[in-house]
């Protein structure tokens, strides 16, 4: 996959503010990105795949909650979580959930470009690793098949 | 049965000894820690399932300790699931703990408080995620029944004892147990496991079979890898990034990949093998007929192997050489020059007082001495060649995906014949000729049993006469047990030669330095028994023969002496024939014809002392138009064709002359003795 070809999704109810105005503008360096709220997302992804859904925590239910749905139901999609107001507890949560990471929200469009490198290439060391079966997968849950 | 055993790490004593009876309460077995070297030192030699650190582990203190979390992320301790405790909580510590990595736990699994939250106490948050760690993470089947080896033969002592040869004794019972843990968690959701026996042993890892079993449905059958955890991973990966995935029948397929600290185990299924029936190829060789052998390596590079050539497959411009040093480790300290001869001294002495054979090792050659007289083959001693990096042949070398270490260990034949390679710790890009070279010396030094010396260089000689690498040769006229080992030979460098083409040049470089790593197992502190001690002479001579043909001209040239650089000089010990610095390659008759004529240089040689010293002819009872009709037919023929080889320009002979109506004389000015030099 090209660098400019990834698929982003973020799920918020305020697509206009600053944080996110930054944040789709750092990300179209690496690819589309597709803005909805939480309601849509169950029927979204049904539909179509995404590389990394970024969730914004304070337009959501449950960010753990929707999480969690969301790896269950792709679990090769990387699941961000970016927030206005960071605690340590809803940070433990979230990466319990098996989010692939929990960023305050910067208007730094460098920070925010390296954070999502970063996520994109563990994405495509796992899918690689995944490809050849039977290998570990990020939250440890293993068997012999 | 192992029991869950947990390090807990805290520098508050009381803290640590308070919450500890509450985990010790719920049946787990606490091995506390005060400090971060206690720490440590628990993690790298008692068996520990879980560790919970307190992340300021130093001092309290201080803001920025975040001693316990370091230690959570060091490399050595990545398999052991981990808890972070701290009475500090903050959202980088937690991004820096729980954030996942590819392939491999997190630092942590869980980040906790050690106040306790929403009105429950602390040691109630820690015991849940203790219990949660334990389901979720250490996921040891606690209730598996292990048969270790059809005969009990594989207890974890034996085996930890082969993976870490020089473990102290003290630790052995702590790292059984780890190993012990290590099956528990690779056969997690099974009722019965059965180790079934070793098939192979690396250093650092060994290749065993296995066996479980469901509580309900049939039978798995696997190869299991397992040794140090850094090797084992290493081979996952190669495996992961290089082996062509198949399915079915002769698939072989990763099916599992768990580790410990200090162990990592990989289980492979192998598509359509009843593993229990197969055996490792050199068993397969030892106890089958020579042509199932010969269909077996036929069978393991057109279909098994195959798939793997096909992939990257690109010329490089690379020296041979230089990837048979990277490949084989032989650079550096192993080929210190000092250090090899004195083991070439010490081996020569062992061989000598073992009765093999006397080789004679002078500083530019071995001389393989014969106690009943004759002729005393001498070769280059390999030791200068090879620590000077002197050797020449340079040719672009056809590079691919490749098994890397193809031995009689790491092919698995079943009782029809099909083989399935195993043991990928080398696999990867590399010369394609490293899988051919590598077999064949395996099939020399692991395979060929019983021969002595002076048939393993019977069989070198043969082998060394090829010009290229699909030549027949005869085969015929050994022991039935070299012909054996010579028709495998034959049959694998025709494989070679469809895979990398006929050239033998890289092939024997790439033979001269597995040839090489073999002689270099030879320890000369240790005591041999004669077999091993017949392998490793035949290793250093075989490097030796294959350095013959190598080396450059110029090289060889240094050592002998002028006359073979000016005029035309015969090295009689070798058969070797120079003529102005290039060396002629004659046929027997041609050597013998020119021979004559060299120990009689500037002499007339009559063609009748030439038929009958040189081709046996009796010519007393002929008449004399049979004679001249031999002579046209023998003597000019191979006067002609020995001049084609050795003349600068054979229409004008300079050295061999005609000397009309009488015979031949080789002008070669004043000899020079070859004890001269």
């Amino acid at each position: 996959m090209s660098i400019s070809s990834y698929r982003f999704l973020l799920v918020t109810d305020s697509p206009d503010d600053y944080g996110h105005q930054a944040l789709r503008e750092a990300v179209s360096a690496l690819g589309s990105c597709q803005v909805i709220p939480e309601a849509e997302v169950v029927s979204l992804l049904r539909e179509q795949v995404f590389d990394v859904v970024i969730v914004d925590a304070g337009s959501v239910t449950s960010a753990p909650e929707l999480v969690s749905w969301i790896r269950a139901s792709d679990f090769s999609v990387q699941v961000v979580v970016v927030t206005l107001s960071p605690h340590w507890k809803i940070a433990r949560a979230v990466f319990r959930a098996g989010a692939a990471d929990y960023l305050p929200k910067s208007l730094s469009k460098t920070e925010i470009l390296a954070n999502f490198q970063s996520i994109l290439e563990r994405r495509a060391t796992s899918v690689r690793l995944d490809a050849h079966g039977g290998m570990r997968n990020d939250t440890g849950n293993d068997s012999v098949r | 049965m192992t029991q869950a055993t947990i390090l807990f790490a805290d520098n508050d004593r009381d803290f640590l000894d308070t919450r500890s009876e509450f985990l010790e309460a719920e049946g787990y077995t606490v091995l506390k820690a005060y400090c971060l070297e206690e720490a440590r030192d628990i993690l790298d030699h008692r068996q520990v399932q879980l560790a919970i650190l307190d992340i300021r582990l130093t001092d309290d203190a201080d803001a920025g300790d975040i001693s316990g979390l370091e230690l959570a992320q060091e490399a050595a301790y990545n398999s052991l699931p981990k808890i972070m405790l701290t009475g500090f909580p903050n959202v980088e510590a937690v991004r820096i703990a729980l954030r996942p990595v590819v392939n491999q736990l997190p630092p942590a699994v869980d980040y906790i408080s050690k106040k306790g939250e929403k009105g429950r106490s602390g040691a109630d948050v820690l015991i849940e995620a203790v219990k949660q760690a334990f389901d979720e993470h250490v996921r040891i089947n606690w209730d598996l029944r292990i048969r270790w080896g059809r005969q009990g033969g594989l207890l974890p002592p034996v085996l930890v004892s082969l993976i870490y040869p020089d473990l102290a004794r003290r630790q052995l019972a702590d790292r059984a147990g780890e190993l012990e843990d290590l099956f528990r968690r690779l056969f997690h959701g099974f009722s019965h496991a059965t180790l079934g026996r070793i098939l192979a042993r690396r250093q650092g890892r060994i290749l065993l079979t296995a066996f479980s079993y469901p509580a309900q449905g049939s039978e798995q059958r696997f190869v299991v890898s397992c040794g140090h955890g850094a090797k084992v991973e290493t081979e996952r990966d190669r495996y992961s990034s290089f082996v062509p995935q198949g399915v079915g029948e002769k698939s072989i397929n990763l099916e599992e990949f768990v580790e410990t600290i200090h162990f990592g185990a990989a289980a492979y299924r192998l598509g359509g093998c009843a593993v229990e029936e197969a055996m490792v190829l050199t068993e397969f060789y030892q106890q089958q007929p020579t042509a199932r052998a010969l269909a077996v390596i036929e069978s393991l590079f057109t279909s098994s192997l195959r798939p793997w050539y096909e992939r990257a497959q690109e010329r490089r411009p690379q020296p041979m050489e230089n990837f048979c040093r990277e490949w084989l480790g032989a650079d550096g300290d192993t080929l210190d020059q000092t250090a090899l001869e004195k083991r070439v001294a010490s081996l020569s002495r062992a061989a000598l007082a073992a009765g093999i054979v006397g080789l004679n090792c002078l500083p530019h050659k071995l001389v393989l001495c014969s106690s009943e007289g004759g002729v005393e083959p001498s070769y280059p001693n390999p030791v200068p060649y090879l620590c000077e990096e002197r050797i020449a042949a340079n040719p672009p070398t056809l590079c691919g995906i490749t098994h890397g270490r193809l031995d009689g260990e790491s092919v698995l034949v079943d009782r029809t014949g099909q083989p399935w390679t195993v043991d990928f710790e080398m696999t990867g890009l590399g010369p394609l000729v490293r899988d051919f070279v590598s077999l064949e010396t395996s099939v020399k030094f692991d395979m060929l049993v019983g021969a002595g010396l002076a048939q393993r260089h019977e069989l070198e000689s043969r082998l060394m006469a090829m010009g290229h690498l699909g030549e027949e040769i005869d085969v015929e006229g050994m022991s039935p047990e070299v012909e054996k080992a010579l028709q495998v030979i034959v049959r694998i460098r025709s494989q070679g030669a469809g895979t990398i083409g006929p050239e033998m040049e890289p092939y024997l470089v790439g033979l001269l330095f597995c040839a090489v790593r073999r002689f270099l197992d030879y320890q000369p502190e240790l005591r041999y028994a004669k077999g091993e001690l017949v392998v490793f002479a035949h290793a250093l001579l075989s490097a030796a023969m294959m350095c013959r043909r190598l080396v450059s001209w110029e090289d060889r040239l240094r050592d002998l002496p002028a006359q073979a650089s000016e005029s035309l000089w015969i090295d009689a010990d070798n058969r070797e024939v120079w003529v102005e610095g290039r060396r002629v390659t004659l046929s027997p008759l041609g050597f013998r014809l020119l021979q004559y004529f060299y120990d009689r240089p500037n002499q007339l040689c009559e063609r009748l002392d030439i038929a009958k010293h040189v081709f046996d002819v009796d010519h007393s009872g002929l008449r004399s138009a049979e004679v001249e009709l031999m002579e046209k037919d023998q003597i000019n023929t191979n006067v002609s064709r020995l001049r084609k080889a050795i003349e600068p320009n054979p229409s004008y002979p300079k050295y061999l002359v005609t000397v009309h109506g009488a015979g031949y004389k080789l002008v070669i000015g004043d000899m020079i003795k070859r004890t001269d030099k």
